[in-house]
């Protein structure tokens, strides 16, 4: 409604830092070594794992506490897939006596397939629990505690079915995406696709976001009932969203496996879902550069204090959750946006003021 | 003040015997009301009258024990409020303000436009010229034309309530039920939403629940005044007025309030 | 036929556990609306105290459960007071700040116990009928459940505390013009369910041993029992505990511990999806 006068003049402060973020990460390989490259290529990752949970819980209001499990089965997926190639059984399921490999893991033996069912399947996986939890009348913070149990669960299940995925000891020597026996990606150029794979992911969550689904999303977080009485089945776009939410992160998953070239059940607990709603919270929910921001910035923190700090960095990370609750409640990027916001609306309802002829001007004081 | 001849024209809304209880409490006993399209029907009676119940079994927040609710002959009874809402294009405001807090006006108004419901619908809609001026027109009609990009939190409190009068205005229902649309408002502002109420009723019909009879007199066509869950009285607000039962009524619980 | 009894009673000892360490949170999520994450770390904590009142301090076992309820209590209203205090309205950021207590409680007992630590039975001994063994101590803690439940219940339908906290939670605005200081009765209230999980900690520290760890699975566990039983009822988990604690040890029987887990999980969210006011609730208005 407003003329686009000047489209910079509009855009809020985060969107810079989304692009000053990504020529920070497009010009990195070029001034570090190879292993900080893999190091951030995996850190890129877990930014889009955080963007599937901000997705989720900044902009629908849906906290969950086992979103580590879709990001699980992403990764467990092209784990799998590279145990497999060329029918090889594994050793560790030779070890249990199994001799062919098993009917359900055939298609996996081509990585590209791999991929494809390690978004698909945590998405459906998502739509199932999302169907159960949100058609019903239980109280919201249900999902939570459902997800958090689901966490527990799964982590419990990898280990027990041990025969089929290595139960503690996990996945390794994933390869970066060699199909058909042609040579893996180059770190380098494999963090140049993860970064591409992830600007996609951000521009279509932005878009998601400032469409009407999205918009009937943070309503839900805003005032679900009033979206009732709008006509809205706010149950099924949650399902959606968290059906996207597990797509993505589940993509994350599959790109995560191959850069650091293991996945163990330490990336599909409780821990690791824990750790990615702390991302989120730190860099501040409901703006996506938040999410991307807090991913970054905790695991860098996390590799160079937790070698001084090992023993506590679960301490300082529960400490760090309260700080950011009680005194930055936006998280950081969000107080960035909120300060912004408000000297917007400050000036603009000085203008309003002015603009109001007298007799009109009462009424709105009041 | 109206003439009665909203009368003559067809039910929208037909309420029969209906009833409800809650664990052997009877909120709502035994009520029938008819809604003429086109009138503003102002719903009074002291607290604890059942007004509010009696809207949550309108529009599907509560479900009915015993009789039957038509919306233009058709039985809505026990339908889902979702249904409710984008089928039978009944729109309600909430007692208080009710709306999506940390959302721009514009926002507030647009998720609000009806049609555009379902997840398909919201996946194609577009804001094309057509919609941008049905928003126009509302944020116009509810005053917060230039309050467009304001966060609904940053509004005043008056300014909110419109907000939602105009979610329910971009519903585009044919049945508009207004919960107390004028509590907490400045003088200057009750007056405004009066005459935003009477504006309303050239294109819909209005139930609206209020307190204030200053401001009851000034937009009813048709009153019904309820009474523990009864209906008590019916008629013109210059009937109303002089209704024994119903002065009676309000003047006993003028002196319960007194005696609280 | 005789494993198949033990294993009953296996799954009435399970369930005696289960209600035991539920019924904290009947009185914090149920009645307070509180989603306490560090139910679970209360527990804990009550597992600890009692770890640290029998084996370090060698006091008896009688002492250690008022001592557990006493320090879990004071734990937990220092909690109201500093953390829950400021966030009643905001359901989202009371999950978060009672998620991230509980990981600072697990960690802070990680670092001093490490390992697993055992508590010496108070009770040893055992019933023997036929093949079937019933320790002594299974019958106290299904006993002592119970004698918790009804004095809880006492509690809330007979004092004068109770019922004023019956009419906080129903309805705080017109307690609070009643003259009634709801502040400190939610203090009082939420370190009676803290207490209620240490004392849970303390029964359950004999049988299972202490660990840091603990509280995580019995968080859940608890959360879902609350649900599926009706989260103000404490009848109605009772109940669910009994299904809960039966089904997943007879599923256990039949299978394994997490193939239980996993069946128990799918169950309960079927549950909830067709009654999400609990099996045990008439449906409120």
């Amino acid at each position: 409604m407003r003329k686009k006068k000047n489209i910079f003049s509009k855009l809020p402060l985060n969107r810079y830092f989304d692009i000053l973020m990504l020529i920070f990460l497009t010009a990195f390989p070029f001034f570090t070594k190879e292993f900080r490259v893999e190091m951030m290529g995996r850190y890129i990752c877990y930014a889009i794992f955080a963007i599937s949970l901000d997705l989720l819980w900044g902009y629908t209001g849906l906290l969950s506490l086992g979103h580590a499990v879709l990001f699980g089965m992403g990764g467990y997926m092209i784990g799998i897939s590279y145990q497999i190639q060329n029918g090889v059984v594994p050793a560790f399921m030779q070890r249990e006596g199994i001799t062919e490999i098993p009917w359900f893991y055939l298609p996996l033996q081509n990585p590209i397939v791999a991929s494809i069912l390690g978004i698909l399947i945590p998405a459906l996986f998502a739509a199932l629990i999302g169907y159960f939890v949100f058609t019903s009348k239980i109280k919201g913070v249900f999902f939570t505690i459902i997800t958090l149990a689901l966490a527990q669960i799964f982590k419990d299940f990898i280990i027990n079915v041990q025969k089929y995925t290595n139960g503690f000891n996990g996945l390794q020597s994933i390869k970066r995406f060699s199909v058909n026996g042609s040579t893996p990606l180059t770190k380098t150029t494999y963090y140049y696709v993860v970064l591409v794979i992830a600007v996609l992911v951000f521009i279509f969550c932005l878009w998601l976001t400032n469409s009407r689904v999205g918009k009937i999303c943070t309503s839900v977080r805003e005032n679900e009932a009033r979206l009732g009485f709008l006509g809205y089945n706010a149950g099924a776009f949650k399902i959606l969203i968290y059906t996207i939410s597990g797509a993505l992160a589940g993509l994350s998953g599959v790109l995560y496996a191959p850069a650091t070239s293991t996945i163990t059940t330490e990336d599909i607990g409780v821990t690791a879902s824990t750790m990615v709603v702390i991302w989120v919270a730190v860099g501040g929910r409901g703006n996506l550069t938040g999410a991307v921001f807090g991913a970054l910035l905790i695991n860098w923190a996390q590799s160079i204090l937790s070698e001084h700090f090992s023993s506590a960095w679960q301490l300082i990370i529960g400490a760090l959750l309260l700080v950011v609750i009680y005194f930055i409640p936006n998280g950081v990027i969000g107080q960035i946006v909120a300060l912004q916001r408000r000297i917007i609306t400050d000036r603009k309802k000085n203008k309003l003021m002015e603009e109001t002829p007298k007799s009109k001007k009462m009424a709105v004081v009041k | 003040m109206s003439s009665v001849s909203t009368r003559n024209a067809p039910d929208i809304l037909t309420i029969r015997g209906l009833t409800v209880s809650f664990s052997g409490f009877r909120a709502i006993s035994d009520v029938d009301l008819d809604v003429k399209e086109g009138e503003i029907h102002v719903i009074i009676g002291p607290n604890g009258a059942g007004k509010s119940t009696l809207m949550d079994l309108i529009t599907g927040k509560t479900k009915a024990t015993e009789g039957d609710i038509l919306f233009k002959g058709e039985e809505i009874t026990g339908k889902d409020p979702g249904v409710i809402a984008s089928k039978y294009h009944i729109g309600r405001k909430f007692q208080g303000p009710n709306v999506f807090d940390n959302m721009t006006v514009y926002e507030n108004i647009e998720i609000a436009l009806g049609g555009y419901t379902s997840i398909r619908k919201a996946f194609s809609y577009r804001r094309k010229e057509k919609q941008k001026k049905q928003i126009e027109e509302v944020l116009r009609q509810i005053d917060l034309y230039d309050q467009a990009d304001m966060m609904a939190s940053e509004l005043a409190h008056g300014q909110r309530q419109w907000l939602e009068i105009g979610m329910v205005i971009a519903q585009s229902p044919e049945l508009i039920i207004l919960d107390e649309p004028a509590a907490g408002m400045t003088d200057t502002e009750t007056m405004k939403t009066g005459q935003m109420i009477r504006d309303l009723s050239k294109k819909h019909t209005l139930i609206v629940i209020e307190h204030d009879m200053e401001f009851v007199e000034m937009i009813a066509d048709y009153v019904t005044v309820l009474h523990q869950g009864r209906k008590l009285a019916e008629g013109p607000f210059s009937e109303i007025k002089n209704n024994k039962k119903v002065i009676q009524v309000y003047l006993k619980d003028d002196m319960d309030e007194e005696g609280d | 036929m005789g494993t198949f009894i033990s294993q009953l009673i296996n799954g009435l000892n399970q369930s005696s556990i289960l209600l035991i360490a539920t019924m904290g949170l009947v009185i914090i999520f149920g009645y307070m609306n509180v989603t306490n994450m560090a139910h679970g770390s209360m527990i804990m904590l009550g597992g600890v105290s009692a770890f640290i009142l029998m084996e370090v301090l060698h006091l008896p076992f009688g002492i250690a459960l008022i001592g557990c309820f006493i320090i879990t209590g004071i734990i937990g209203m220092i909690t109201e007071k500093l953390l829950i205090k400021r966030l009643y309205s905001k359901p989202t950021e009371t999950i978060l700040a009672t998620y991230a207590l509980s990981i600072i409680l697990t960690e802070l007992v990680r670092i001093k116990y490490p390992l697993s630590q055992n508590v010496h039975m108070p009770l040893p001994g055992a019933f023997h009928i036929g093949r079937v063994t019933i320790p002594y101590y299974n019958i106290f803690i299904l006993v002592f459940s119970f004698a918790v439940l009804s004095l809880t219940l006492l509690f809330f339908r007979k004092t004068t505390f109770g019922k004023m906290l019956g009419s906080v939670t129903q309805n705080r605005t017109m307690t609070e013009c009643l003259g009634i200081k709801t502040s400190t009765i939610d203090t009082l209230t939420f370190g009676y369910g803290a207490g209620l999980a240490g004392v849970s900690g303390c029964v359950l520290a004999p049988t299972t041993g202490v660990s840091y760890d603990m509280g995580s699975t019995y968080l859940t566990d608890t959360f879902m029992t609350n649900v599926v039983g009706g989260i103000q009822s404490f009848a109605g988990t009772a109940i669910s505990s009994g299904i809960i604690g039966e089904g997943r040890t007879i599923t256990a029987g039949f299978l394994n511990e997490t193939w239980a887990k996993i069946i128990i999980f799918m169950i309960v969210i079927v549950l909830i999806r067709f009654r999400p006011e609990g099996l045990f609730t008439k449906e409120r208005r």
